[in-house]
């Protein structure tokens, strides 16, 4: 790897805002691609963040700081990213569902597929079938992503599939869902398109929808 | 064996002494739950009395005021906001740095009131019912006063905040506890989260680091005041759980099945050390199961968890509201029927 991409690529993984800005700042400097510094200081950075968590080298604390570092550094590359038409993974539309206020695990799988390249509409907690039927209207989603935490909420996540499958919508999206109480077989009996167990697997899961 | 009282039986088993029967409560029962099974009685307490639970459980008090129409500013400078469960979750939290840290104070341990409830239930159910005062250990403090997710950023970020907040909450339960044992209450609960279904919400390195050593404080301590301790915690504990039982607690609580932790294994390995409470899982058979289902997971609980006493019979959590009401009395009568010591 380019030894300035490398030192973004590590400032990501120790979680260092300041090294990730500056990282970036030296690869636009010296004239790297944003898509390179994307993918290979980024990207892969986030792949390997991902890895040591399901290792357990990484626990939640470690991931949530380096997502933060990473996010710092897209934002000063986003206008580069831009300008050289460097096109997302896809977009996904997340959030919590309808009486949910749980947001760190949902905020986790939006980072993480940020971090995969993804682009994120974040449509926060407590979110209506009503707002993510609105969310896809409004075009540009590709995924959308529920999460829930309680046993209380999780029928929620049937109650958005079928809003958006009333509004004539189910077709142009793929859906995902995670979160504790949430497991394969709900996702599969709601006619969810996958089932994400954590942030990481959010990854691989969302990656393979929009193949 | 003599019929024992609730108070007996269950401070028997955080003795690991026998007793006649499984004790079984639960920390909370959903309204809805309540209404639909007693829908006479709006006591709280009563209700747990009525269906035959061996605890009473309260709470110090602590005020809050609304701020708007489904959001509340407690004592503590936190502002939570309504669900559709009896609790509210935290949305705004006052400590972001340690600059915040040194300008607040937290409420008042000795305010007048604050032990109303403790001091009605002893009054009402002391030598009857087992009384337990839900308090904090090192977790739930810390994250109401910066939320979840920047407390967790800060283990990596700021440190010397994150220490300063355990030694706070340690500091600040003490003195509650003081108040609590002064007042008769033998026994406290402590509902600090420090996982989730995969696994620990930090690395056991921090645990050990940040957590463990006012863990360790706060649970000696109120062991230094005559009060026996049950450790309540989400989530699997396995890479931390030799941390929180060296800690010096008397019971673990709830042992979830969900998120991979085995009665039968958690017994094996530290049943000689503490009691344990659970474990019939309330997130899914409980919720979507059949009475029948949850009869027998109750009996296959009794089974494993009753050999050699130290063992409470509960839900996996509590009793929510999306629990089926037959599903709760399925598993109250099963105990009663099968949680007797020949």
């Amino acid at each position: 790897m380019n030894e300035k991409l490398s030192v973004l690529y590590n400032a990501i993984l120790d979680g260092d805002v300041s090294g990730a800005k500056d990282g970036v700042q030296a690869a636009l400097v010296a004239d790297l691609e944003p898509g390179n510094i994307l993918a290979e200081g980024m990207i892969d950075a986030m792949k390997e963040v991902g890895r040591r968590f399901e290792e357990g080298e990484y626990y939640v604390p470690e991931m949530l700081v380096a997502a933060s570092a990473m996010q710092a550094a897209l934002s000063l590359l986003k206008p580069c990213l831009v300008e050289s038409d460097v096109k997302s993974a896809g977009r996904v539309a997340i959030g919590t569902v309808k009486g949910d206020l749980h947001d760190i695990g949902k905020n986790l799988v939006a980072l993480m597929l940020e971090g995969a390249g993804f682009e994120i509409k974040d449509l926060g907690v407590d979110v209506s079938p009503e707002k993510f039927v609105e969310a896809i209207r409004g075009g540009d989603v590709d995924i959308v992503a529920l999460s829930a935490l309680l046993t209380t909420t999780m029928p929620n996540m049937k109650t958005t599939i079928d809003a958006i499958q009333q509004a004539g919508l189910r077709g142009k999206v793929k859906i995902i869902i995670g979160g504790a109480p949430v497991t394969r077989q709900y996702a599969s009996e709601i006619g969810a398109d996958a089932f994400a167990s954590d942030a990481s697997s959010a990854v691989s899961a969302a990656c393979q929808l929009v193949v | 064996m003599v019929e024992m009282t609730s108070e007996e039986r269950v401070l028997r088993v955080l003795q690991h002494q026998e007793t006649d029967r499984v004790p079984h409560f639960e920390w909370l029962v959903d309204r809805r739950v309540r209404e639909a099974l007693c829908p006479d009685i709006t006591d709280y307490n009563e209700f747990a009395v009525q269906m035959g639970q061996d605890a009473v459980i309260v709470d110090p008090i602590f005020k809050k005021e609304r701020v708007s129409a489904n959001r509340w500013l407690s004592e503590w400078g936190y502002v939570t906001q309504d669900t559709a469960e009896e609790h509210g979750i935290e949305v705004e939290s006052p400590i972001k740095t340690i600059a915040d840290f040194e300008r607040y104070t937290p409420p008042d341990p000795h305010a007048p009131g604050r032990f109303a409830a403790v001091e009605d239930a002893v009054q009402k159910y002391a030598g009857y019912k087992a009384v337990i005062v839900h308090l904090n250990d090192v977790f739930s403090l810390p994250r109401y006063l910066m939320s979840m997710q920047e407390l967790l950023m800060a283990i990596v970020t700021q440190p010397e905040l994150v220490k300063a907040l355990v030694e706070m909450s340690v500091t600040v339960n003490l003195e509650l506890a003081k108040e609590v044992a002064a007042r008769g209450a033998k026994i406290v609960y402590t509902g600090d989260d420090f996982a989730y279904n995969k696994g620990p919400l930090m690395s056991p390195r921090h645990f050990r680091e940040f957590f463990y050593p006012g863990l360790c404080r706060v649970m000696r301590g109120y062991k230094e005041l005559g009060l026996y301790t049950i450790k309540h915690t989400d989530g699997n504990l396995w890479p931390i759980l030799d941390m929180i039982i060296d800690s010096g607690i008397d019971c673990l609580d709830p042992i979830d099945p969900v998120a991979g932790m085995d009665l039968g294994e958690v017994k094996a390995k530290y049943g000689h050390r503490i009691a344990l409470k659970g474990n019939v899982d309330c997130a899914q058979l409980m919720t979507f199961g059949t009475p029948h289902e949850v009869v027998e997971a109750t009996k296959e609980a009794l089974r494993t968890g009753m050999p050699g006493g130290g063992f409470i019979l509960s839900s996996s959590n509590s009793i929510h509201s999306a629990v089926k009401p037959e599903n709760y009395l399925a598993m109250v009568q099963t105990v009663r029927e099968f949680g007797r010591y020949s």
